[in-house]
């Protein structure tokens, strides 16, 4: 295997230096989470200064600015707002704080460490869509900041920046903490719907359930990540167009990475998109592999994501037809490249994975986990992932036939498009993308282990004999 | 079922801050889990009767969520995340040694002093700092195989990271 030869793709280490705009005062020293510290950094400015302009003018500021969704799709926010379409029903706007997908943890940190910044972006979404409430959808899990962000908002509706005639202006809006109860699920975003509703978080079907259609108590609804409606603020402070200017054509602003895995420095850093390589973040920023170690593949987007192999050469041209031929750690970070290879930046959640990593464990673990959180409306992804974790479960005691890889592959065939939403493609990208490019490794190691060696799959008439 | 003046005002004020009643389900749930530790049929009764529901959609909720439950738990209530990045930290190795030191044979059940449940739960969005195990909703990290033992042993003695 060529791991030897994956240098750091800043061969002159140059230093990498971080730029952070959401993350500028978390983990400053002194900064805390009250509203006096926030109003000593200029906090509430952009929002005094924005109630003076016209809703459609901030529309139009988020429109230029070109900022996509920090969630996971990528979906560009201001094409999402503009979808609302006038009618008699109220607005309502949803911040998603349901961070969930595995290896993610960017919304934590704003939410534990800078939550009236958060509360800002959140006031001038609404006021820029005319939303007649707001709502936190934060994780059941993360009861702490959920307490944090009610004390945020009672201050911040003391001194009027939330509630009744915000800032002085003829605007109201108010901000409803709601807590989940620990369904991945609901981190989808018409799954949150139906849970903010007081059900079981079952995704709906689209057409014609389109939140910006028919949402909340079908009325019109915007539900946008944390991390995006904190780059509302940003993108309000300096201007759509100037704000284009960070990042690259179509993959604009800063994006928290969240490394994980086997890296010597984990956490969170903040880049403007495409602004270094996936090689440059893991051996630069994060301090590189453990001594001893190689790099042998990274889930660049969270778990849900097509996992990337070290050795792996990337080739084919991105959307506005530049060719590319790219390494593993040759990848700019940026929404287009990491599609153009194949996966996707997802949530920003990056997995390291070393030659330490036994892959069976890996896909059991996936298996496992999308199993348990499938919400078990449609069959394929109820069914299809009990058996992916039945199969793996059972690879993992060792017991492996040779036609467990496309058995594999057939199920998780199955489950992908065929499902009310995405968590289907959630459980049927990471087992195609590691089953075809880790099969040997998953058939290879039984042949070491004299008692493991791969037996044939019994046929059907040997079954039938059984039964 | 008695219910305190200060819990009716805290379900009044969540029912309040929906537009529509039975939003403030969740909520209403949350709350008397955190008082009772469990929810009860007298609750999942009452609740019904308070958001106009049929108790059978109380409980179809209930049985959706795996953060709310029927039965009681042991006083500590130990969520041992159990995805990748945590696992890749050997979350599972750090389980096996916690629910032997707890006299938890079970996952999911409670220890016969009645003090310590262990579960396995999804993500806890803190993956740079793993294994990760919310402890009576507080959040404690980097409790790895190394340290799990000392973290049990202060633990049975009431100290909490």
């Amino acid at each position: 295997m060529g791991f030897s030869k994956i240098l750091p793709a800043n061969p002159h280490h140059m230093a990498i230096v971080e730029r952070r705009v959401l993350l500028k005062h978390v983990d400053e020293p002194g900064y805390v989470t009250g509203l006096e510290c926030y109003l000593n950094h200029e906090g509430y400015e952009v929002l005094k200064k924005s109630l003076l302009r016209k809703p459609e003018e901030l529309r139009q500021e988020v429109v230029n600015s070109g900022v996509r969704g920090r969630g996971g799709a990528g979906f560009p926010t201001g094409v999402k707002w503009n979808f609302l379409k006038k009618s008699d029903k109220p607005i309502f706007l949803i911040c998603n704080a349901d961070e969930s997908e595995p290896g993610t943890f960017k919304d934590r940190q704003i939410i534990h460490k800078d939550p009236h910044q958060l509360i800002e972006g959140i006031m001038l979404a609404a006021y820029a869509i005319q939303a007649k409430q707001a709502f936190i959808y934060i994780r059941g899990e993360m009861a702490e900041g959920a307490d944090l962000l009610e004390s945020a908002i009672r201050e911040a509706k003391n001194k009027q920046f939330v509630g009744q005639n915000i800032c002085g202006s003829s605007y109201s809006c108010d901000i409803t903490v709601h807590r989940g109860a620990g369904c991945y699920i609901c981190g989808e975003e018409t799954g949150l719907i139906e849970s903010l509703e007081g059900k079981r978080g079952y995704p709906r079907i689209k057409p014609p359930y389109f939140p910006a259609n028919l949402g909340l108590y079908g009325c019109p609804t915007i539900v946008n990540n944390v991390e995006t409606l904190c780059q509302v603020k940003h993108i309000l402070d300096v201007g759509g167009k100037e704000y284009a200017k960070i990042g690259t054509p179509n993959n604009t602003g800063t994006r928290i990475w969240c490394v994980s895995g086997m890296v010597k420095k984990p956490g969170y850093y903040e880049f403007p998109c495409g602004s270094l390589t996936l090689g440059e973040l893991i051996f630069d920023v994060c301090g590189g592999m453990f001594s001893g170690r190689n790099l042998k593949a990274v889930i660049p987007g969270g778990l849900s994501s097509k996992i990337l192999k070290a050795g792996e050469i990337f080739r084919g041209s991105l959307k506005d037809g530049t060719p590319f031929e790219w390494s593993l750690t040759d990848i700019p970070l940026d929404y287009d490249s990491l599609t153009a290879v194949g996966s996707m930046s997802g949530s920003g959640g990056i997995i390291v994975l070393d030659n330490s990593v036994d892959m069976l464990r890996v896909i059991a673990n996936i298996c496992d986990f999308y199993a348990h959180e499938s919400c078990g409306q449609c069959t394929p992804c109820r069914e299809g992932s009990l058996w992916l974790k039945k199969i793996t479960a059972r690879m993992l005691n060792g017991q492996i036939f040779n036609t467990d890889p496309d058995l594999l592959l057939s199920i998780a065939n199955q489950i992908e498009g065929k499902t009310i939403c995405a968590h289907g493609e959630g459980i049927a990208w990471p087992v195609q993308s590691l089953v075809s490019k880790f099969k040997d490794e998953f058939l290879g190691e039984t042949l070491l282990i004299p008692q493991k060696r791969l037996p044939q799959a019994p046929s059907e008439k040997e079954i039938l004999a059984r039964l | 079922m008695e219910i305190s003046t200060n819990t009716l005002q805290q379900i009044e004020d969540a029912i309040n801050s929906y537009p529509e009643p039975k939003s403030a389900l969740l909520k209403i749930l949350h709350l008397f889990q955190q008082k009772d530790g469990y929810i009860s049929q007298e609750t999942i009764d009452w609740i019904s009767k308070k958001l106009s529901m049929e108790p059978l959609n109380v409980l179809e909720v209930i049985t959706f969520y795996p953060i709310f439950r029927t039965k009681p738990v042991g006083r500590f209530l130990l969520k041992i995340c159990h995805t990748l990045s945590c696992e890749l930290q050997n979350s599972s190795e750090v389980c096996k040694i916690l629910q032997k030191e707890l006299n938890c044979p079970e996952l999911g059940g409670t220890s016969l002093d009645g003090l310590f449940t262990i579960e396995y739960c999804g993500c806890l969005a803190n993956c740079d700092k793993g294994p990760n195990i919310l402890l009576n909703g507080k959040l404690c990290q980097e409790i790895t195989p190394e340290n799990a033992k000392t973290f049990a042993f202060n633990l049975k003695r009431g100290i909490v990271p």
